[in-house]
């Protein structure tokens, strides 16, 4: 079920209505259920993955901690069989149903490059699972923290089970940890005015930046990186809009999720905080899909070594986290490309330091908003050049597109940014004031003089309904 | 108390604000896309009107949203009077279907033909006047259209149209047609109109909700607004009659004599008159996919039954085949030309872009060989 449909916009006010009614326990059982409908709208035989990794996940928690309570060395073995026996099922699903053909592919490419013929026998037809990379790396999360002791496990099934499929995020993120959202799944919940209005701004702006700047922009993108023989300002316009696309994608959809949790009384965490006046690699990082950089920090890049043993391994640590987070986004060549541009941006950058430091009594002169603003120019431009691995759809693209880049070639056509900043300008604007106007706190909205609000959502909801695109799905749906 | 009523009263302005927002950017919307004035009224009456005899002509300069007319008042780029040597002329006579519609702009099948045609040869003018009746057609070329010396035109005539018009003009002495009063209202909108005009916000936001319900719900309720929209129009003109399941003999007389007037008159003005066959979506063989675009085409033509929309089609076609053979005319066959489905119809009589390119192409292939 898409946020952005027809059969949304009536099963949610029909939850919202019987959650608001019903008692605590109800509340959850009727979300569940809820849940399990709103993934099952798309395909109901894949709701026996969500269960399995459910099953698994809440009696590995339970086992766990039965081990860690007794903490003799043979129950601490068994204690990481219990957290193997999870992580093998989790990953183990998403292997299989995300990267099983993109490996026998490869190696039958492998094979085949040293002139030994593969069968195709081993390519199976499989459908990927709608937000399976998402909701494997939330249950991952809960066995983990349990296996580290930094929480307790549930015995309430049900309870977990909305943990696991609770309908705003199961899709499509944020990744919430289990120690932060189950905690809220199991509290009473009270229906806050302030709360709600806020849960429904949420919706509306991501409804906007989906609807009117994300699917408005996505032909103009397709459209620029289909052509045959694309200007060097024609592929960058395409890539200036497929940065704005996705994020407002993603964005929108972290937007709509929260929104919706918040109409129900429950927080989910912020997953983007204005990633697009980030200055440097771990700045971005910190503000672009917080949910999965944490959760790769927290469960991969830490757990290598993280920055504690030299500057060698560090990088390598870098690297390594940043190719799977690539790889995490799909199974292509294109992503792991741009996984490794990442890990050597993050890794340029911290060499760059004692250079960047080095300059400053020069840069110190330069009042700090011109220096900013440079920053997030160039620093926008460079994030963009990671998007083309990203965006490109084989290697051979990836190349062409690059040697474009770097051999100019083509006038400039101005037209094109007409588009560009049709559709991308009104939310960028309010984005960057609400930025101005609160740093931490990017919705403008909520501080903003009423009458102005209802000026404001008048503009908006004009835009949203007579310029959005028709229904379109989530970019990110696909990873 | 004090207190909810000052929150009221805010949330009441904000509300206002909101609504007045969204009518500002649906102004400055139109101004961006079509250049509207942002404050007068904007409707299609700034596209076509009547002359003082009657006649329905086209507003030179007039433009609306996607349509726009040259200063002579016809749809298409400015023409000169004179002719350029060793170019034939051809102006291209209907209505709606040929002044566009449904098609994107330029892409109307009077467009298309100019495109398809080398201008070298050919100089394409569309003088189709949108609701022009076929009883008028004499009127509008001696006074809007022959001062431009075509060499040819075709008579591109919907015949469901005629008849439904013909006896609306018997049956009610109040037809627009005849009457200058009636004539004198239509050029006013009506209250919704004049709502949708001030409000340019209102209609916009009906079609973008009409969009984003499904289509299944769509079909429901547009099939019970026609059938409505029937039920209505039977009770204004039919007045107790039955709608007619076939085109009387005297009918098709009094048709092809009006036929005849026109092409004498052409003639008698040095324009070779090219007849054409009339292509439209009913053939009689309705299904629930085309029933609603067929009653929505029935509520104009009421006078017929859907029957006699599909019979009326078919005989007065023939009637034009029967003409241009005794008149020793060049006809170009249209009625199967273009296929009977949704992909080139957008309603009974109205093309999509590619509807329209089928008709064009068809008529640049007779007239590369025939002219």
């Amino acid at each position: 079920m898409l946020f952005n449909s027809f059969v949304f916009a009536i099963f949610f006010p029909i939850v919202l209505g019987l959650y608001w009614i019903l008692p605590l326990r109800w509340q959850n059982k009727m979300l569940l259920v809820a849940s399990y409908i709103f993934y099952g709208y798309w395909d109901w035989r894949f709701l026996s993955l969500i269960a399995l990794s459910t099953i698994v996940d809440y009696y590995a928690g339970l086992r766990i901690e039965e081990e860690n309570l007794k903490g003799t060395q043979a129950d601490l073995k068994r204690k990481k069989w219990w957290l193997t026996f999870s992580m093998v099922t989790n990953l183990g699903l998403l292997g299989f149903f995300k990267y099983y053909n993109f490996f026998t592919e490869s190696m039958a490419d492998l094979l085949m490059s040293i002139g030994v013929g593969a069968p195709d026998m081993f390519y199976l037809n499989i459908i990927l699972p709608v937000g399976i990379s998402f909701y494997t790396f939330q249950t991952m999360s809960y066995t983990i923290d349990i296996y580290r002791g930094e929480m307790k496990p549930t015995n309430r099934f049900l309870d977990f089970a909305l943990y696991v499929s609770f309908f705003p995020q199961l899709v499509a993120g944020p990744i919430e940890r289990a120690k932060a959202l189950l905690p809220r799944i199991l509290e009473k919940r009270e229906f806050n005015k302030a709360q709600f209005y806020e849960g429904l701004h949420l919706i509306f702006w991501g409804l906007f930046k989906k609807v009117y700047v994300a699917d408005n922009l996505a032909p103009l993108v397709d459209q620029l990186y289909k052509s045959s023989d694309p200007s060097t300002f024609h592929v960058i316009v395409a890539t200036w809009a497929f940065y704005f696309q996705v994020y407002c994608d993603f964005s929108g959809y972290s937007n709509i999720a929260r929104g919706c949790a918040k109409c129900m009384g429950i927080e989910l965490m912020l997953n983007f905080n204005f990633p697009l006046i980030s200055t440097n690699p771990s700045d971005r990082w910190r503000r672009w899909h917080i949910s999965l950089s944490s959760w790769l920090r927290d469960y991969l890049y830490i757990p290598l070594g993280g920055n504690r043993k030299g500057s060698f391994n560090n990088y390598r640590n870098l690297l390594i986290t940043m190719i799977l987070g690539g790889l995490w986004h799909g199974a292509a060549y294109n992503y792991v490309i741009w996984g490794v541009w990442e890990g050597v941006f993050l890794i340029g950058h911290r060499l760059m330091r004692p250079i960047f430091k080095g300059t400053e009594f020069i840069t110190k002169h330069i009042p700090y908003i011109i220096r900013h603003v440079f920053r997030v120019v160039v620093f926008f431009n460079l994030v963009c050049f990671g998007w083309i691995f990203f965006r490109s759809q084989t290697p051979g693209q990836i190349w062409e597109m690059l040697q474009t880049v770097f051999i100019w070639r083509g006038g400039i056509d101005l037209s094109l940014l007409i588009p560009l900043i049709q559709f991308a300008g009104p939310m960028f604007a309010v984005e960057i004031i609400g930025y101005l106007w609160s740093k931490d706190n990017p919705h403008l909205f909520q501080k903003v003089p009423l009458l102005l609000r209802g000026a404001v959502y008048g503009i908006m909801f004009y835009l949203f309904a007579m310029h959005g695109a028709t229904a379109q799905s989530f970019v990110y749906f696909q990873f | 108390m004090a207190i909810n009523t000052k929150k009221i009263v805010r949330y009441l302005a904000a509300f206002i604000l909101f609504c007045i927002f969204v009518e500002l950017t649906a102004r400055f919307d139109d101004w961006v896309e079509y250049d509207a004035p942002f404050w007068g009224t904007y409707s299609s009456l700034r596209l076509r009107s009547w002359d003082d005899e009657g006649t329905r002509i086209n507003i030179p300069n007039g433009d609306f949203e996607k349509w726009k007319n040259n200063s002579a008042g016809f749809r298409g780029p400015e023409i000169s009077m004179e002719k350029r040597p060793g170019v034939t002329r051809i102006v291209c006579l209907g209505a709606s279907e040929s002044y566009g519609l449904y098609e994107s702009p330029g892409m109307e099948w009077p467009a298309q033909l100019r495109m398809e045609l080398d201008s070298t040869k050919f100089e394409i003018i569309n003088v189709a006047s949108v609701g022009l009746p076929m009883v008028q057609y004499v009127d509008y070329l001696r006074k809007y259209v022959m001062k431009y010396s075509p060499d040819a035109a075709i008579l591109y005539i919907e015949p469901v149209s005629y008849v439904a018009a013909r006896e609306r003009a018997i049956n009610n002495p109040e037809s627009i047609i005849k009457n200058p009063k009636q004539q004198q209202a239509a050029r006013q909108l009506g209250i919704r109109g004049k709502l949708n005009a001030w409000f340019r916000a209102v209609p916009k936001l009906q079609r973008a909700i009409k969009q984003f319900l499904p289509s299944s719900i769509m079909a429901e309720y547009n099939r019970r607004a026609a059938e409505e929209m029937v039920q209505s129009a039977e009770l204004t003109y039919l007045k107790g009659m039955t709608p007619l399941d076939d085109v009387p003999s005297e009918i098709i007389e009094e048709y092809k004599t009006e036929l005849k007037k026109i092409i004498a008159f052409l003639l008698e003005n040095n324009c070779q008159p090219i007849l054409c066959t009339y292509p439209s979506l009913i053939d009689g063989g309705m299904n629930d996919d085309n029933m609603t675009m067929l009653l929505e085409a029935r509520r104009f033509v009421v006078e017929l039954s859907l029957e006699g929309m599909a019979n009326t089609a078919r005989r007065l076609n023939e009637a034009n085949r029967g003409v241009a053979e005794v008149e020793h005319l060049p006809l170009i066959e249209l009625e199967n030309a273009v296929p009977r489905t949704t992909e080139y119809f957008a309603d009974n009589v109205h093309y999509t872009d590619t509807g329209a390119e089928i008709v064009a192409r068809t008529i640049a292939d007779f007239l590369r060989t025939n002219l």
